[in-house]
């Protein structure tokens, strides 16, 4: 991070910038707060920034992540408290693996390389099994009215690492299931909000950052006319000798001006080697475009952004279990593997906090014999690294995945931990907007998963 | 660990940012007691409850519900006593012994709602034995333990909080005492004098003239002044020069269109629904529409209040007057809903969202946040909460035409129809009268054609009808309904030469009623047009409470009615076959109310000076501020109603003050008593908001459209869900248009990218004071987005057909285009330097010569566009 002054004094040279210096040396005191400059946070943290996978669509536990031998059993047979729909057992086969002997299926075979650093949550619910709500509830902890996203909480809380890139990105959003709300900073301030590369449906290939190209004039003629315009400013603050404000927009433009440079490098994948690519599967068909969104994240995770989200879309099997889900898990697996791997490797699991999941589960029971529906009283996701136990299976399901039981964990619960890793208490990050306190954990109250907590 | 954890959707709610609800059962917790006395000393059930119940308690409650140890409890309940027990906590009493199933402690158990323990459901033998207990009264001998917690169900005291300051009635101040009887001539003058005198503060001098009117401009119109404008109003010597400016600018449409813009924030309106199934608002234009003419009109806002609560219950002169009040309860109509589908609370979300937008928009009031519990600040009990809630749980609320079925689960609840121009009504009317005539004339010749046996019964058979009928509506074959224009009619055999005479002459009839309804049908006037609003229902009728905001667990129904706190006198009478809305209009719109007129005129207080007397706008209640000039406040409030509500006279008042007029030059001295600036030493420096910034650069580079747009963009597309391939968000948030931006389309989750990135408000919330943040971002749109780089161009192109042909003269003109003002020498002869070094930069890039000129203007013009003073009032 810069102080203000170190801000200042980077500032290139332009006209008036000696008046400007003398003036703010001793206005230095009633300075413009960078609202992004990094915070402490509550208690010391084990990540310093948050990846999220997320899977929209809702992902089938009892096919991936929640091992269940007795749909096996069972399968065929009706399935409890639903007459008329049978439970299907998982297509996919389980295997124990590493030390930790966590179960995973098949569809995972790269990942489940990983066991040991995953700690599998098998016990989660959520308030309402359609995709709107459940999609907004993980995103935000709400979804009757437009609430911040837990990435804008991360950076309310804690600023950012790098004052040249955006704190908050998301990558391929959907458009639909609240769309930017999912990203949005709600009533923080707008600072907060997620910066999206691309949409769904876009290949992340061709994804454009917005207002970030600046070829409309050429060589250094941007910089000259950024120093007229910084004249102009420091003019403005002389005249009215202390106005915070100004002084934002001035260090503002010269943080914009870096992120024009900053932000098209960090996201330059031809920087990477071919061995690279090769791990995420870059250039390979199935996996080309959610690799390159993994190796994106972990440039920016490298680069100091604080929460990064990439998105794979259409995990909602209603039909076509088999040969959907087995073409989304061959999209997915080789690139998560790769990105745990890479942060490994550059000793960066151990302050990135990894998650998988989507907005819900799936019902072992089925109308439809190669389908599942949504099911929203148990689903499973997965954490590693940033201070999270690997080789762990936390809470449990109901016998076939129905119904979570055991240490069962709502979004809220979720993001109170993910908080909690972050070192900030979800109890204390609260922000007042209209004569009330909010936090992202809601009122009903929320728990910090510490079983799963190294 | 948390203790409540209710059910999530029940809580979530309105009442977001407390850790518990007060219960607002009604129920009286010593009733209980009193019947279930004889159980305490039940030998039987005393010996049940030591070998099953205790155990558990101690086991598995007493960690955070006991007081031994003097222990603070969670949740304000403690279980280890009977006391406890009856008493509750902060959810109401935990049993009601004999009643298991009105017992939260058993929903708890069974982690119904509340999930008790958290996490560990017990097992259900030991639910089953609660059960039985408390079936039998639930005898327990456990004695108070003396270390309760008191008063953990605080009654709202409504007498004592009527002595809030903004539940008193505005007064007549005593005339401000002042020690300098020159400054400043107005009332206004002298309340702000006498403030700054008492704090020891010396007001600045006077604005230049050329500051002044283009700070009037920007706050009446929302628009720079043009250069003429200023030349014109520096060198009217007359003393009358600043009121004929400011009569002129209140009269200009512009007016309407800044000042609507105020209202639109508050009155949270989006031309889409937002949240989970973001369909579109086609209809939604008439009420932006209807504010800025409200505005222009200058309505007086005691009928504008009225107007957007309840409209269509007023009464109306002309068909004109009654569609603009219909088009004025879209108030009620606009906000974002969730999905209806799954959501037992649907109807009561809609509902907290109208009383949020009414008593937080009038009143500053947050009345909202007593939908689960008391309001924890306000003395806002959830019983009155409730007793609004009936007035619109009584109202119709038409929002979709189901457009957004297909994706949505969208409610199709149909929409209002208006009237329309009187001869437009007329020809609907005379249609459909015309068409009612023609279609008895049918049936009747029909019927007698049946009777005579000349139509087959196929007619008359229900079923075949149908069928048929659908047959026809897909395009295949026919029948002979009554809905019908094509009727087979034969003569059967064995009727008399009369009977086949009369039925020859039926037959003809109604060959021509046929012929002529089919041509009425074929030329129907243009339907009626559409718009958002609310209507009475049918069968009004009190809400039911939702027990800690759970529409399925409710409490009595609480008559319908207002907040009393904010009530002077007499509470509203409702009709037994009234909504209650008029009444609550009739309320919140009078005189008598002590919030509405302050909260109105400090709404306009804070546009005109930067920030409100009351600082929180929109929350007048405990947790607002208190206002810094109270006795201001009530002057203005009291000579708002005695003006007729007029708001035009108001923001006159304010701006011919000699406060509005003084500068924003900085005073150490007066800085290091007041440094926000809260007594109006100065005029605060502030900022353009994203809709006069964006105004200002087309109005700067010539291309701003300044008439008023017909409709929206968004009432270009039927109405549906917007989403990628369809109606993608981006047809919205990247919308090209030169209209002013109150134009622009308001889709939430689209929003234009110039609105979004410079603070215009979420959509979605009641926002009385935009932010205003400094964001990389908006350096970068500033830099390099499409809409500055192609408004530079056309502001260069501008400078260069105009007259003026040496650079410094251009520059010189860019400047007071742009920034209102002549540059300085040091400015000039930096510009022009800019101007030469960029010709060289672009000349290597470009060879036309005239290309060359726009270019290197443009950069210029850019430059002064991004500049800090072009977004600054001073």
């Amino acid at each position: 991070m810069w102080t203000r002054r170190e801000m200042l004094q980077r500032v290139s040279s332009g006209f008036g910038m000696m008046a400007f210096a003398g003036l703010c040396a001793d206005r230095a005191s009633a300075a413009y707060e960078n609202p992004l400059a990094p915070k402490k946070p509550h208690f010391p943290a084990k990540a310093k920034r948050i990846i999220y996978a997320c899977m929209r669509g809702g992902p089938s536990h009892v096919d991936t992540f929640d091992y269940k031998p007795e749909l096996k059993t069972h399968d065929g047979k009706d399935a409890p408290d639903n007459k008329g729909r049978n439970l299907l057992a998982s297509p996919f086969e389980f295997k124990k693996h590493g030390e930790s002997g966590l179960p995973i299926s098949e569809l995972f075979p790269q990942v489940a390389g990983h066991a040991d650093q995953l700690c599998v949550i098998n016990s989660l619910w959520t308030d309402v099994p359609n995709h709107p709500q459940a999609f907004l509830m993980m995103h935000t902890g709400e979804f009757r009215f437009a609430r911040p996203s837990m990435g804008a909480w991360s950076l309310y809380g804690l600023g950012t690492e790098n004052q040249n890139l955006p704190g908050f990105v998301t990558i391929n959003p959907p458009n639909n299931l609240g769309g930017a709300q999912n990203y949005s900073s709600g009533f923080l301030p707008a600072i907060y909000q997620g910066t999206a590369i691309g949409r769904e449906g876009q290949r992340v290939a061709d994804t454009r950052i917005g207002n970030i190209n600046s070829k409309h004039l050429p060589g250094s003629l941007q910089r000259d006319q950024l120093d007229l315009v910084q004249s102009l400013n420091r003019d403005l603050l002389s005249r009215q000798q202390v106005n915070a404000e100004i002084e934002g927009v001035i260090e503002s433009f010269e943080l914009a001006f870096r992120m024009q440079d900053a932000l098209p490098g960090v996201l330059d994948l031809s920087q990477e080697s071919k061995s690279t690519f090769e791990a995420y599967g870059i250039g390979n068909g199935p996996t080309d475009n959610f690799g390159r969104q993994c190796l994106m994240a972990r440039r920016l995770a490298e680069a100091g952004v604080r929460f990064i989200e990439v998105t794979h879309a259409n995990w909602d099997q209603h039909n076509g279990l088999r040969a959907n889900l087995s073409k989304n898990c061959k999209e997915v697996d080789q690139p998560l593997a790769a990105l745990l791997a890479d942060l490994q490797s550059r000793d960066m699991l151990k302050d990135t906090l990894v998650m998988w999941g989507g907005e819900f589960g799936r019902t072992p029971h089925v109308k439809q014999k190669d389908g599942r529906d949504h099911n929203g009283t148990a689903y499973s996701m997965w954490l590693a690294g940033g201070g999270v136990k690997g080789g762990l299976r936390y809470g449990q399901s109901d016998q076939f995945g129905i119904k979570a039981v055991e240490d069962k964990v709502h979004p809220h619960d979720l993001h109170a931990t993910l908080l909690h890793s972050l070192g900030l208490d979800h109890e204390q990050l609260t922000y007042r907007y209209g004569g009330r306190d909010y936090k992202l954990t809601g009122v009903g109250g929320a728990r910090v998963l510490k079983e799963i907590l190294t | 660990m948390d203790h409540f954890r209710w059910q999530r959707h029940a809580v979530l709610i309105a009442c977001l940012g407390f850790a518990s609800g007060l219960s607002a059962i009604a129920g009286d917790s010593s009733t209980a007691a009193k019947s279930a006395e004889p159980a305490a000393n039940d030998k039987k059930g005393i010996a049940f409850f030591e070998k099953r119940i205790r155990p558990v308690l101690v086991e598995s409650c007493y960690e955070c519900h006991s007081t031994r140890d003097g222990n603070k409890v969670k949740g304000g309940l403690a279980v280890d006593s009977r006391d406890g027990l009856l008493r509750g906590g902060e959810s109401g009493p935990a049993l009601v012994p004999g009643s298991p199933e009105d017992s939260l402690l058993i929903e708890a158990l069974r982690h119904d709602g509340l999930e008790m323990p958290p996490n560990k459901q017990l097992p259900n033998t030991v639910i089953a034995d609660f059960v039985a207990w408390i079936k039998m009264g639930a005898p327990d001998p456990r004695k108070p333990t003396g270390d309760e917690p008191v008063a953990v169900r605080k009654e709202i005291d409504v007498e004592a909080g009527r002595k809030f300051w903004a539940f008193q009635p505005p007064r007549k101040p005593s005339a401000p005492v002042v020690k300098d009887k020159r400054w400043g001539s107005t009332e206004i003058d002298q309340f702000i004098l006498a403030g700054l005198e008492a704090k020891g503060l010396v007001p600045v001098g006077d604005a230049d003239p050329r500051t002044w009117v283009r700070r009037v401009y920007f706050d009446l119109t929302g628009l720079p002044p043009s250069p003429a404008d200023i030349d014109a109003f520096v060198s009217d010597h007359s003393p009358k020069a600043k009121e004929a400016l400011v009569d002129r600018l209140l009269a200009s449409p512009q007016f309407g269109e800044r000042w609507a813009r105020h209202w639109l924030d508050v009155a949270r309106f989006a031309e889409s629904n937002g949240n989970t199934d973001n369909v579109t608002f086609p209809h939604a234009w008439r009420y932006r529409d209807y504010v800025i003419a409200a505005f222009n009109h200058d309505k007086p806002f005691d009928r504008f209040i009225k107007e957007q609560l309840a409209g269509d219950l007023l009464p109306a002169s002309s068909t004109r007057q009654r569609d603009e009040q219909l088009i004025a309860t879209g108030f009620l109509a606009l906000g974002s809903k969730p999905r209806a589908q799954n959501n037992p609370d649907f109807q009561m979300d809609v509902v907290a969202e109208q009383i949020d937008v009414a008593t937080t928009g009038f009143m500053a009031l947050t009345v909202a946040c007593a939908r689960c519990h008391d309001h924890k600040f306000d003395p806002i009990p959830t019983r009155e909460y409730y007793a609004m809630a009936g007035l619109f749980t009584s109202t119709d609320t038409l929002y979709s035409g189901g457009g957004g079925q297909g994706n949505g689960r969208q409610q199709n609840t149909g929409f209002l129809e208006l009237n329309g121009e009187p001869a437009a009504k007329q020809a609907r009317d005379q249609h459909a009268a015309a068409i009612t005539e023609l279609k008895d004339e049918r049936m009747k010749l029909m019927g007698e054609l049946r009777r005579l046996g000349a139509i087959e019964k196929n007619g008359k058979d229900g079923k075949d009808a149908k069928k048929a009928n659908k047959k026809q509506q897909n395009g295949k074959g026919k029948n002979n309904s009554d809905d019908d224009l094509a009727v087979d009619v034969k003569v059967p055999k064995d009727v008399t030469p009369e009977e086949a005479r009369r039925i020859k002459k039926l037959t003809e009839e109604l060959r021509h009623t046929i012929d002529e309804l089919k041509d009425r049908q074929a030329n129907a006037p243009p339907a009626a047009e559409l718009a958002m609003g609310v209507r009475d229902d049918k069968s009004p009728a009190d809400c039911r409470l939702c027990v800690r905001g759970d529409s399925t667990k409710r409490g009595d129904a609480v008559p319908r009615g207002v907040v009393s706190v904010a009530t002077i006198g007499a509470m509203p009478k409702i009709g037994s076959d009234q909504s209650g809305r008029l009444q609550l209009a009739d309320w919140i719109a009078s005189p008598a109310n002590p919030l509405t007129a302050r909260v109105a005129v400090n709404r306009i207080w804070q546009h005109i000076f930067g920030r409100g007397l009351v600082a929180t706008v929109d929350n007048f209640g405990e947790l607002g501020e208190k206002p810094s000039h109270p006795e201001l406040l009530d002057h203005l409030a009291l000579q708002f109603i005695r003006e007729g509500w007029s708001t035009k006279k108001m923001i006159r008042s304010l701006v011919l003050s000699r406060t509005y007029a003084l500068a924003s030059t900085h005073v150490d001295a007066n800085r290091e008593r007041d440094p926000d600036n809260i007594y109006l030493w100065r005029f605060a420096p502030r900022r353009l908001d994203s809709d006069q910034f964006r105004d200002a650069i087309l109005a700067t580079s010539g291309q701003l459209d300044r008439d008023q747009m017909a409709g929206s963009i968004v009432s270009k597309s039927p109405e549906q869900v917007v989403q990628q391939g369809k109606l993608s968000p981006t047809s919205f948030s990247e919308a090209q248009m030169n209209h002013r931006s109150i134009y622009l389309p308001i889709v939430r989750n689209a929003m234009p990218e110039v609105l979004e990135l410079f603070d215009a408000p979420d959509p979605s919330l009641v926002v009385g004071v935009r932010d205003t943040t400094t964001v990389p971002a908006q350096s970068l749109y500033l830099m390099n987005s499409p809409f500055l780089v192609e408004q530079s161009k056309q502001f260069s192109k501008r400078l260069l057909s105009s007259s003026e042909k040496t650079d410094a003269d251009r520059v010189a003109l860019a400047f007071r285009l742009a920034l209102s003002r002549k540059p300085t020498a040091s400015e000039s002869e930096q510009a022009v330097s800019f101007i030469k070094q960029s010709t060289k930069s672009i000349a290597a890039v470009e060879k036309d010569k005239d290309a060359i000129q726009v270019r290197v203007w443009a950069a210029f013009c850019q430059a002064l566009f991004a500049a800090a003073e072009f977004r600054c009032l001073e």
